[in-house]
């Protein structure tokens, strides 16, 4: 007879396998053998981590129908076994295993409409988070302005894509009523996913003010954030989108470099 | 080329303005170029769906599913590259 972390061990890998027979044999038949008792497991398992997928993914699975989606997931769970006891957190890689995954190769956008998804899955479950109170910068002395690192809420994620993918996802709303035609020439876009009140937004922000956030979210100072913007764009307006980020609740804290 | 200091000293004390004007919360919202917005439902409910009780699709049926090929909305996205790396 196995430790129990030996029969643990094996027991999990008997779910990744066709092959259960050595977990089965300890299995209690009582009325049903032990192979068919680990397959009614696997099963279930596949199932629940399906689900869990779809709920997701619903604008992939959309894309792509029900039984292309089935098989992506299958596909996707034998090699990204669940690693978490929170469920919240399973499927993380779903984006990575679409670029690489053959069968999916012709629609190269489906791992930017998965990314989308799932930053609105992190935002959704992010904490919150105090606004920022501006009054509280009268504390720094002006000679260190430039100095100044700013903390994004936990609830916002930034993305880039080649694609015009908040278009993607908008038209593959259960409620949209239009034309679901997309031009996959269009720009690509730069996208804050926000939640406010409870609600997740998609706002497509211009590359200069993306690239904005970017270095700052990346831990580097306002001066060189400032500096990045107007690499993009020589008329980057600090002003306004330093309010603006500020009044949205983007930028939450602050210390000096 | 633009001065970066006086760009981010003019922009902070801007900032603080706005403190003192109390104008900070709710966010204004000429300022918020809103593009979708949706409430996630919930999805806490780790429930096993019936189709998976005990007896049904025990046998993995995923073996021949390479021949699927994606069938949902993507045919409505057009124009453009849609091969990576292409």
């Amino acid at each position: 007879m196995p430790g129990l972390r030996e029969l643990q061990q094996a027991f999990g890998s008997s779910l990744g396998s066709d092959d259960a027979s050595e977990i089965a044999a300890l299995v209690c038949a009582n009325g049903l053998n032990g192979n068919r008792r680990i397959q009614i497991y696997r099963n279930n398992l596949f199932v629940t981590l399906t689900d869990t997928l779809r709920a997701v993914y619903p604008v992939v699975e959309k894309l792509v129908g029900d039984g292309f989606f089935r098989f992506a997931a299958h596909e996707f769970i034998h090699h990204y076994p669940s690693r978490h006891g929170n469920l919240h957190l399973f499927g993380h890689e779903f984006a990575s295993f679409l670029s690489e995954f053959a069968a999916a190769k012709g629609h190269a956008y489906l791992p930017d409409v998965a990314r989308l998804e799932w930053a609105q899955h992190e935002v959704y479950h992010a904490a919150d988070h105090a606004y920022l109170e501006p009054q509280s910068l009268t504390a720094i002395d002006p000679d260190c302005y430039e100095s100044l690192r700013f903390t994004l809420h936990p609830a916002r994620r930034l993305l880039h894509s080649a694609y015009p993918v908040v278009r993607i996802w908008a038209v593959n709303q259960p409620d949209f009523d239009g034309d679901q035609m997309v031009d996959l020439s269009a720009p690509g876009d730069c996208v804050l996913v926000l939640r406010i009140n409870g609600e997740i937004e998609f706002h497509t922000v211009a590359p200069a003010e993306y690239r904005f956030l970017v270095t700052i979210h990346e831990g580097d100072t306002l001066g060189r954030a400032v500096a990045a913007a107007l690499d993009k764009d020589r008329d980057f307006d600090l002003n306004h989108f330093l309010v603006k980020h500020v009044q949205n609740g983007t930028l939450v804290e602050f210390d000096l470099a | 080329m633009t001065n970066t200091k006086t760009l981010v000293s003019t922009a902070v004390s801007s900032l603080m303005l706005l403190g003192i004007a109390g104008t900070t919360l709710p966010a204004n919202a000429a300022d918020m170029d809103k593009c979708y917005g949706v409430v996630k439902a919930g999805k806490n409910d780790c429930q096993t769906a019936n189709s998976s009780c005990a007896g049904t699709s025990t046998k993995d049926g995923q073996k021949d599913a390479w021949m699927y090929v994606p069938k949902g909305t993507c045919e409505k996205l057009v124009g453009g590259s849609t091969k990576s790396g292409a």
